[in-house]
C-alpha cells in the first residue's frame, strides 16, 4: 500500500509540475509584431510607414541593382564583372530564369505591398493622438513610394509607351495588402499602370508637406518630390506641356536650388529633391552591398563591375574642360570609374532618385519640344553649362530644334550619368541603347525584346494569368 | 619515431618483469571450443575471489598456480564463462560453450533498453568497435556506411561543416529533415549558430566527442520513434556514452593518433599562359577589338589552387579512466583534438571533458550524473559561394593575377579576393563552449517498478570573431557575434517490468509512463564596425563606424506525456504499443497539442516446437509495426502573421510585413508501416535484419511559393504529401571463424524510393505537374521525387558547325534553348546507399576495411557554369581548351570560339549534371594487438594496440571530381548540388590504444 502511494505521489508530482508548465507554451516572438499590432496606434503606424522607406531603400529597389542593370543595357558603362546574371544582361543574352531579375521583381512588389498596407490600414487606426492630417500625410507618403516603385517596374519590364503603346502589356497592378488570399493578377496595360502612378502622385502632391525636419526634407516624400516625379512621368509619355509645368513648379520652390558645384553628392542638400539616405548602419543591404559595390573600383573594396564605357568617356571629352568628367578616377585595373558613389566599405552613398538638375533638364527639353529653341529653355540649360565649366549656349548655337534637343539629351546624359536615367532617356526617344558599331547595336534598338527585362520565369510558373515579354 | 620509442619502452618492461613465485599447487590443461573442439587461445583464467590469473597460449594451453580449494573462472569473448572447482586435480581440460550473446544483446530504445531477441523496434546499432577502426572527428562521421537506411553525406571537406543525415529518406519539404540527436536522454540543440560564409552553417553537433561514445542507436520505424512524438518523424539517433562498472581494477585508457589530410581531388584550371592564349583567341573570335593578343595581358602568373592547398594534419589525445565498486561507478575522460585541414586557414581545436558517475544509495535508490564540457576553436574559411573562400577564389582567380607585389607584400586583387592575404592576415574564428548533461535519481518502489526523474541541460555558447584588414577591406572591418542557446528539460518516468508468476513465467508485462517538459532559449548579440586606425587593433570597439548592432532572441517549449506498454507470451508472441502527446509552443493555440502512436507485434518463430529441429536457425523473429510521428522543425513562430521590426530608415524605427498568418498551421505527420524479420543462423554466425517500410508524410508544412505580387515569397500551409518506401537490409557474420583466423563481414544496404504524392495545384509546370521550386536546377514534383532536376538537355558540339547544341523540349536540336525547353532528367536522391565492412583477424593482427556506396543519383555541378564559361571574367577549366577547330572535330568539348553558343555554352543544362554514384573505401585499418601474455608481464599494460589507418583512400565514380559533396548542407530542397564545395579529405593516420 505504502509503495503504491509512493508511485502515485511520483506521478502526481510530475503532473503537477507539468501542468504549471503549460503556460510556458504561450510564447511570443521577440523581434516581430503580430499583424494586428502593426497598425495599433500612431507609433506603430509610423513604424509601418518607415518600413516602406526601408523596403524602397533595398538593394534591389532603389539601392543600385535596378539602376545598374539599366546601365548594363545601355551605353554609359562597360560590364567587366563576373556575375552571370548581370553578364547576360550586358551581353543581351538574358533568360527568363535570371535570378537577379527575379529578386528585383520580388523586392519591388514587396515594397508595393507594404505601401498598400499603410494606404489601407492607416485611415482606420484608432488613436486620439493621431490626427486626420497626419493620417493623410502617411497615406500620401505611401502613395508616393508605391508610385515610384510601379514607375520603376513598368519602365523595366514593359516597353516604353512610345513603342509599346498605352494598350501594351505593363505589369500587374496590385493595390491591396496581402491578407491570406493568393490572387493571380494579369498584367495591366502600360496605360493603366501609368494612370495609377499618376493618380498616386497627384494625390500625394496634394497632401504632402514641402519640408520635414533635417535631412528628411530630402529623404522623405515631399510635395516637390511628387511634382518632380509627375514631371518625369509626363516627359516619358511625351506630354511636354505637363512635364514642363511640374518641373517648373519644383524649380520655383524655395526648397530647392541648383548647386553651384558638384560637391553635393551624398549630402542631402538643396540640390536634392528626393534621395534615399544611406547610413553605415542602415543602407540598401547592410554589410553587403550598395551603389559603390558596383560603380567603384575593386581596390576600394567594391566589385568594380562597371567602369565607364569608352563611349561615355568620349562623350565627356567631346568638349574640353567638362568638370563632370572630374567626377571620375582611374581604377587599379586601368579602367575609369565614377566617384559619385565612393563608399564601398560602409555603403553610405545615398540613392540619388531625383535632384533639381533633372527638373532643369526636363523643363528645358519639354519647352524645346513644344516651342523649339527659346530663351526660356536656354535659360534653364545655361546654368548647367556654366557649372560644368563649358561655354553657354545661345539661340544660334544650334541649327535646328532637333539638334538642340539632341544636345540637351547629351547634357542630360552627362549630368545624370549612373543615377538611373540613361536607359529610359534613350528608349523614350526611340533610340538604340548601344552606339552604332557596338556588337549589340541591333539588339539594343528601341523596341527590341532584350531592351526590357523578362517577367521572371518563377512568376509565370506560379501565375498562369501572366504573359511573357516577346523574345523570352 | 614516437612509435619506436613506445616499442622500446614496452620491451624494457617485458624484460624487467620476472615470473611470479610458485604457490601451493600447479594446475594445467587445455581449453577448447564446445562448438568444434578447436583450441581457444587467449582465454582468461582467474582464481575466483582474487585478481590472480593467466591466459591460454595459442594452443589453448594454460598453467596456473592456485591455492588449495580454489575455483577457476574461465572466460572468453563469445563463450559462456565456466567455473570449475579445482579439487585435487592438477590437469583440468575445459570445453567452453559458445554463448548466444547476440541474442541477449541490449538494444537502446527511447527511454529505456530492450533485449535484441524480443524487441519489436527497428533499431540499427553501431557499437564502439566501429569507432576503433575509424578515427572520426565528429560522431556523425561514424554513421556513414554502417547502418542500413541511414544516408550520411559529408557536405564538404571544410573542417566543422554540417553533415546531411537522412534516415529512411526525407520526410519533409520545408521543415527540417534531420533526425533528433539524444545523448544520454538529453535531446540536443542543433540550430543554426553560425553564418554560412558562402556555404551552410557549421555543424552544431561537432562538440560530441567520439571517444566518449559507447554506442549509437538509430531508431527508424514507427514503433521506435513514436515515443519521441512530434520530433520522431525524421528518425532518432541515440548516443549512449561510456559508463563505469563494478570492476576489480580501474581501467585507464590512453588513445592517440596522428595523421595527415589531403584533398581527394580538385579542379584542373588553366595556368597563366593557357589563360592568355585562350582568352585572347576567344575575344578575337568573338569580334572584340581589345585584349585579342596574349601580349596584351599581364605577363605575370600564379598557381592559386596550389597556393591554398596544403597537406593538413590531425592529432588526437584521449585519456580516460573507468571503474568503480559495488556502490559507485565512474567514467572520466579528457581529450584533445587538433586538425589543420588541407585548405589553408581551416583548423579545429577541441577540448572535451566528461564525467559519468552513478551511485547506489541503497538497494532501492540510485543517483547519477552524466556531464560533458567541450571547448571548440574553429579557424574558419569561407567555402562554396563566397569570394572570400580560399578554394572557390583560387579556382576562379584569373591566373595572371599575382597575390604579391614586387616587394613580396600582399596586394588587393579586387572582387575575387586575395585569399592568401585573407587567410594569412584576417581573423575568422568560431568558438563553441558547450555543457551537456543530466542528473538523475531512480528508486525501486517495488520489485520491477522503478521511478526515475532526470534533469538535463544543453548549454551552448558560440562566439564568431571576424576582422578583415586594410589590404583586403579598405579601412578595415570587424565583427563579433555571440550566440547562446540554453536548454533544460525534466523527464519523469515510471517503469514496470514483470514476468507474471516470477522469472520464466508465461506472461511478461512492461509499462512505461512518463512526462517531460523541455524548453530552449536562444539569444544572439552581433556588433560590426568599420574604419580602424590600425590593423593592430583586433576588436570591433576600435572601429569608427558601427555597421551592425543587433541583439535578438527566441525560444520554444515542449510539454509531453508518453507511455509504452509491452506484453509477451512465453517471450514468443510479442506486442507493443506506444503513445505520446506533445504540446508545442511552435503551433497556434488551437492546434497546440498532437498525439502520436504506434502498435507492433512480433512472433519468435524459432521458439516454436516445429522449428526446434531446424538446428541451423538460432533465432527467427517476424515483426510488423504501424504508427505515427511528427516533425516540429518549422521555425518557432510559423503560424503567426508578422511584421518584423528593425526595418529602419535614417534613424527612424520601422516595421515590415515578414510573414503571412496561417492560424490553421499544425503538425507534419508521418505514418509508417514496417514489416521485417530478424534471424540468427548457423550458431549465430550469420545475422540478418530485413525491414520493408512505407513511410507516408501528410500535412506537409510547406512554404508554398506564391507569386511575388503578394509581397511574400511563400506561405506556410499544411498541404501535400510524400512517401518514402524502401528496404533496409543488414547481413553480418563470421565468414571464417577458426583458431587463428577470423573474417567478419557485415553488409548493409538501404533501398529508397522517394515520391512526392501530393502538392498544391496552384503551382504547375507547362505539362501540368505540380511542383515546389527548390533551386534553379531542381524541384519537388508530384509523381516524382523531392529533388528532381529540371534542366535543358545538352546535346554536344556539332562536329560540322562547331556550335554547341541543346535539345528543345520536343527533342529537336537547337542552339538557342529557352527555359521552356527544360525537362525532368533525374533525381539527386540515391536508389541505394550502404556499406560493406570486413574485418580480418589473424593472431594479433586485424585488418578492417569499410566501403560505403551510393548509387542511382545525379549531382549538379553548378561551379562548372563558371569554370566553363568562355565569356566569363574568371579562370577557366582546362577542359575548354579542347574547343572545336575544324569541321570533323568530333571530340571537341567546347564550341567554336567564334560561335554565338560559346557565350551560352555554360548556361544551366545537363552539361553540368553528372552521375553521382560512387563506391568509396571509407576507412581501412591495419592494427596489431600485443598478445595478452606479453602484456601481463608488463604488470600494468592490459591492452596495447597500434594501427595505421587510411580514410577515403579509394573512390570509384563516374565523375572526375568529388562525388560526395552537397553544397546545400541540410536543406531538403537543395540536395546534390555543388558550387566549388571542397572535397572530402584523404586522411592517413597512425595511432595507439593503451589500457592500464
Amino acid at each position: 500500500m505504502k509503495k503504491i502511494i509512493v508511485a502515485a505521489i511520483t506521478l502526481s508530482m510530475g503532473t503537477a509540475f507539468l501542468s504549471s508548465c503549460e503556460d510556458r507554451l504561450e510564447l511570443e516572438p521577440q523581434q516581430s509584431l503580430s499583424t494586428s499590432l502593426a497598425f495599433v496606434d500612431k507609433r506603430a503606424a509610423e513604424g509601418s510607414l518607415i518600413g516602406v522607406y526601408s523596403a524602397v531603400q533595398d538593394l534591389e529597389v532603389f539601392g543600385a541593382i535596378p539602376q545598374s542593370i539599366a546601365d548594363y543595357q545601355s551605353d554609359n558603362v562597360e560590364f567587366i564583372g563576373s556575375f552571370p546574371t548581370f553578364q547576360e544582361i550586358f551581353q543581351y543574352t538574358t533568360l527568363s530564369d535570371n535570378g537577379s531579375i527575379s529578386t528585383m521583381w520580388r523586392d519591388n512588389y514587396s515594397a508595393i505591398l507594404a505601401a498598400n498596407a499603410v494606404i489601407k490600414n492607416v485611415p482606420g487606426v484608432e488613436d486620439a493622438a493621431f490626427t486626420a492630417a497626419e493620417k493623410a500625410q502617411f497615406v500620401a507618403e505611401a502613395q508616393f513610394l508605391r508610385a515610384i516603385v510601379y514607375f520603376q517596374l513598368v519602365n523595366n519590364f514593359a516597353q516604353p509607351i512610345n513603342i509599346g503603346t498605352a494598350s501594351g502589356a505593363g505589369v500587374p497592378l496590385v493595390l491591396d495588402p496581402f491578407e491570406g488570399e493568393v490572387t493571380l493578377p494579369a498584367r495591366a496595360t502600360i496605360g493603366e499602370v501609368h494612370t495609377q502612378i499618376k493618380a498616386d502622385l497627384e494625390a500625394a502632391a496634394a497632401v504632402l508637406p514641402a519640408t520635414y525636419t533635417g535631412d528628411f526634407t530630402r529623404g522623405r516624400a515631399t510635395r516637390g518630390a511628387a511634382q518632380g516625379m509627375l514631371a518625369r512621368l509626363h516627359l516619358y509619355r511625351g506630354e511636354y506641356a505637363q512635364a514642363a509645368t511640374f518641373a517648373n513648379q519644383v524649380i520655383a520652390s524655395s526648397t530647392y536650388a541648383l548647386a553651384s558645384n558638384y560637391s553635393f553628392y551624398n549630402g542631402a542638400t538643396s540640390e536634392d529633391v528626393f534621395t534615399i539616405i544611406m547610413t553605415a548602419i542602415d543602407n540598401s543591404r547592410t554589410g553587403s552591398g550598395g551603389w559603390a559595390s558596383y560603380y567603384s573600383p575593386a581596390e576600394d573594396g567594391a566589385r568594380g563591375d562597371c567602369p565607364l564605357s569608352a563611349n561615355m568617356i568620349a562623350a565627356f571629352q567631346e568638349e574640353a574642360g567638362d568638370r563632370r568628367f572630374l567626377l571620375t578616377k582611374k581604377g587599379a585595373n586601368g579602367m575609369t570609374y565614377t566617384t559619385k558613389f565612393p563608399d564601398a566599405v560602409n555603403n553610405t552613398d545615398n540613392s540619388p532618385v531625383m535632384r533639381v538638375t533633372e527638373m532643369y533638364l526636363t523643363a528645358a527639353e519639354a519647352l524645346a519640344e513644344q516651342n523649339g529653341i527659346t530663351a526660356a529653355s536656354l535659360a534653364l540649360m545655361n546654368p548647367l553649362r556654366v557649372r560644368a565649366g563649358l561655354p553657354v549656349w545661345t539661340a544660334t548655337t544650334f541649327a535646328s530644334k532637333e539638334a538642340y534637343i539632341a544636345a540637351i539629351l547629351k547634357e542630360r546624359r552627362k549630368e545624370l550619368a549612373f543615377e538611373g536615367h540613361r536607359r529610359m532617356d534613350l528608349l523614350r526617344k526611340g533610340l538604340a541603347l548601344r552606339p552604332a558599331g557596338d556588337a549589340q547595336f541591333a539588339q539594343s534598338a528601341a523596341g527590341q525584346p532584350k531592351t526590357i527585362l523578362p517577367i521572371p520565369q518563377r512568376e509565370l510558373d506560379l501565375n498562369t494569368n501572366l504573359t511573357q515579354n516577346q523574345g523570352y | 619515431m614516437k612509435k619506436a620509442r613506445l616499442l622500446s619502452i614496452l620491451m624494457a618492461m617485458f624484460l624487467s618483469v620476472g615470473f611470479a613465485s610458485a604457490q601451493d599447487k600447479t594446475v594445467s590443461g587445455k581449453v577448447t571450443s564446445g562448438n568444434d573442439g578447436s583450441a581457444l587461445p587467449g582465454v582468461s583464467i582467474v582464481v575466483k575471489g582474487s585478481t590472480q590469473g593467466v591466459t591460454t597460449n595459442v594452443d589453448g594451453v594454460y598453467k596456473i598456480s592456485v591455492p588449495e580449494k580454489s575455483t577457476l573462472i574461465f572466460s572468453y569473448v563469445g563463450f559462456t564463462p565456466s567455473e570449475v572447482a579445482v579439487g585435487n586435480r592438477t590437469i583440468i581440460d575445459v570445453q567452453l560453450a559458445e554463448d548466444s550473446q547476440i541474442l541477449d544483446e541490449l538494444v537502446v530504445v527511447g527511454y529505456g533498453s530492450q533485449e535484441k531477441r524480443t524487441t519489436l523496434q527497428s533499431v540499427s546499432k553501431i557499437s564502439s568497435e566501429a569507432f576503433e577502426t575509424q578515427s572520426a572527428i565528429t560522431a556523425q562521421d561514424l554513421l556513414q556506411g554502417r547502418a542500413a537506411g541511414v544516408q550520411m553525406t559529408g557536405t564538404s571537406g571544410v573542417v566543422g561543416s554540417r553533415a546531411n543525415i537522412r534516415i529512411r529518406g526525407v520526410a519533409s519539404i520545408s521543415g527540417g529533415g534531420e533526425p533528433l540527436f539524444v545523448v544520454d536522454g538529453v535531446p540536443l540543440n542543433d540550430g543554426v549558430y553560425s553564418g554560412g560564409q558562402g556555404a551552410t552553417s557549421l555543424n552544431p553537433l561537432q562538440d560530441i566527442n567520439p571517444n566518449d561514445i559507447e554506442n549509437i542507436s538509430v531508431l527508424k520505424d514507427a514503433s521506435a520513434v513514436a515515443i519521441y512524438g512530434s520530433r520522431g518523424a525524421n528518425g532518432v539517433i541515440i548516443i549512449t556514452t561510456k559508463k563505469g562498472g563494478n570492476t576489480p581494477k580501474t581501467q585507464i585508457n590512453f588513445d592517440y593518433y596522428t595523421g595527415t589530410m589531403e584533398p581527394t581531388n580538385y579542379f584542373n584550371m588553366m595556368n597563366a599562359d593557357e589563360y592568355r592564349t585562350f582568352r585572347s583567341a576567344y575575344r578575337s573570335a568573338q569580334g572584340f577589338t581589345s585584349l585579342t593578343q596574349p601580349s596584351q595581358y599581364a605577363q605575370t602568373g600564379y598557381d592559386w589552387p596550389s597556393g591554398v592547398l596544403q597537406t593538413g594534419s590531425q592529432n588526437s589525445y584521449a585519456l580516460s579512466a573507468r571503474g568503480g565498486d559495488e556502490k559507485t561507478s565512474f567514467y572520466i575522460n579528457g581529450s584533445y583534438l587538433n586538425t589543420d585541414a588541407f585548405t589553408i586557414g581551416n583548423k579545429l581545436d577541441r577540448l572535451n571533458g566528461r564525467m559519468n558517475l552513478s551511485h547506489k544509495i541503497n538497494n532501492k535508490a540510485r543517483v547519477g550524473v552524466n556531464y560533458s564540457m567541450s571547448f571548440t576553436n574553429n579557424d574558419r574559411i569561407g567555402s562554396d559561394n563566397s569570394t572570400f573562400a580560399p578554394l572557390t577564389s583560387a579556382y576562379l582567380q584569373v591566373p595572371t593575377v599575382v597575390p604579391f607585389d614586387a616587394n613580396g607584400a600582399f596586394v588587393n586583387t579586387g572582387f575575387i579576393a586575395n585569399v592568401l592575404a585573407i587567410e594569412a592576415l584576417n581573423t575568422n574564428e568560431f568558438l563553441t563552449r558547450r555543457s551537456t548533461g543530466n542528473v538523475y535519481a531512480e528508486y525501486d518502489i517495488i520489485p520491477g517498478l522503478t521511478a526515475r526523474t532526470d534533469f538535463g541541460m544543453d548549454a551552448i555558447q558560440t562566439e564568431q570573431t571576424s576582422r578583415s584588414l586594410e589590404i583586403i577591406s579598405p579601412g578595415g572591418t570587424g565583427s563579433k557575434q555571440i550566440v547562446q542557446d540554453n536548454k533544460w528539460l525534466n523527464t519523469t518516468t515510471l517503469n514496470y517490468e514483470k514476468y507474471i508468476g516470477g522469472p520464466g513465467g508465461d506472461h511478461f508485462i512492461g509499462v512505461l509512463l512518463g512526462n517531460s517538459f523541455e524548453t530552449s532559449n536562444y539569444n544572439d548579440i552581433t556588433v560590426g564596425g568599420s574604419g580602424f586606425v590600425s590593423d593592430a587593433l583586433p576588436n570591433v570597439a576600435s572601429a569608427s563606424e558601427p555597421t551592425t548592432t543587433s541583439a535578438t532572441g527566441t525560444q520554444w517549449a515542449l510539454l509531453s506525456q508518453f507511455s509504452r506498454v509491452n506484453y509477451r507470451f512465453r517471450d514468443k508472441y510479442l506486442l507493443e504499443g506506444s503513445l505520446r502527446r506533445d504540446g508545442s509552443s511552435r503551433f497556434g493555440a488551437n492546434r497546440r497539442f498532437g498525439t502520436f502512436w504506434a502498435a507492433s507485434a512480433g512472433w519468435v518463430l524459432s521458439d516454436e516446437s516445429f522449428m526446434k529441429d531446424i538446428s541451423f536457425i538460432n533465432l527467427l523473429k517476424l515483426k510488423a509495426s504501424l504508427g505515427t510521428a511528427g516533425n516540429d522543425r518549422i521555425g518557432n513562430f510559423a503560424s503567426l502573421g508578422l511584421y518584423a521590426a528593425g526595418q529602419d530608415y535614417n534613424g527612424l524605427a520601422g516595421l515590415l510585413p515578414s510573414q503571412p498568418a496561417n492560424l490553421n498551421l499544425s503538425w507534419e505527420e508521418t505514418r509508417q508501416f514496417d514489416i521485417g524479420f530478424t534471424a540468427a543462423l548457423f550458431k549465430n554466425r550469420l545475422n540478418v535484419d530485413f525491414d520493408y517500410y512505407i513511410k507516408e508524410t501528410t500535412s506537409l508544412l510547406l512554404g508554398v511559393p506564391i507569386p511575388f505580387t503578394t509581397g511574400f515569397t511563400s506561405f506556410d500551409q499544411n498541404v501535400g504529401a510524400l512517401e518514402n518506401r524502401g528496404i533496409d537490409l543488414q547481413i553480418g557474420g563470421d565468414v571464417v571463424r577458426s583458431n587463428k583466423f577470423t573474417w567478419n563481414s557485415s553488409f548493409n544496404m538501404g533501398y529508397l524510393q522517394n515520391t512526392v504524392t501530393d502538392l498544391p495545384d496552384d503551382n504547375q509546370d507547362a505539362d501540368g505537374n505540380n511542383f515546389i521550386a527548390g533551386t534553379a536546377s531542381q524541384r519537388a514534383v508530384q509523381g516524382k521525387s523531392l529533388n528532381e532536376f529540371y534542366l535543358i538537355r545538352y546535346n554536344g558540339i556539332n562536329s560540322q558547325t562547331g556550335d554547341a547544341e541543346w535539345l528543345t523540349k520536343d527533342g529537336e536540336i537547337t542552339t538557342t534553348p529557352t527555359a521552356n525547353d527544360r525537362v525532368y532528367v533525374g533525381s539527386s536522391i540515391p536508389d541505394f546507399t550502404g556499406g560493406w565492412n570486413n574485418t580480418f583477424s589473424y593472431g594479433g593482427f586485424q585488418l578492417s576495411a569499410l566501403f560505403s556506396f551510393v548509387s542511382g543519383n545525379f549531382l549538379m555541378r553548378d561551379d562548372r557554369r563558371f569554370t566553363e564559361n568562355g565569356g566569363g571574367g574568371f579562370n577557366f577549366s582546362k577542359d575548354i581548351l579542347n574547343y572545336w577547330q575544324a569541321p570533323g572535330d568530333t571530340d571537341a568539348f567546347f564550341p567554336r570560339l567564334g560561335s554565338p553558343t560559346a557565350r551560352t555554352f555554360a548556361q544551366r543544362s545537363t552539361l553540368q549534371l553528372e552521375d553521382g554514384s560512387f563506391i568509396r573505401l571509407r576507412t581501412a585499418t591495419l592494427a596489431y594487438n600485443f598478445p595478452k601474455a606479453l602484456l601481463e608481464k608488463t604488470k600494468f599494460l592490459s591492452k596495447a594496440r597500434i594501427y595505421v589507418q587510411g580514410q577515403n583512400l579509394l573512390t570509384f565514380s563516374r565523375t572526375e571530381l568529388e562525388p560526395e559533396a552537397n553544397g546545400g548542407g541540410n536543406s531538403n530542397l537543395n540536395f546534390g548540388e555543388t558550387f566549388f564545395t571542397p572535397p572530402q579529405a584523404r586522411v592517413l593516420t597512425a595511432g595507439v590504444n593503451l589500457s592500464f
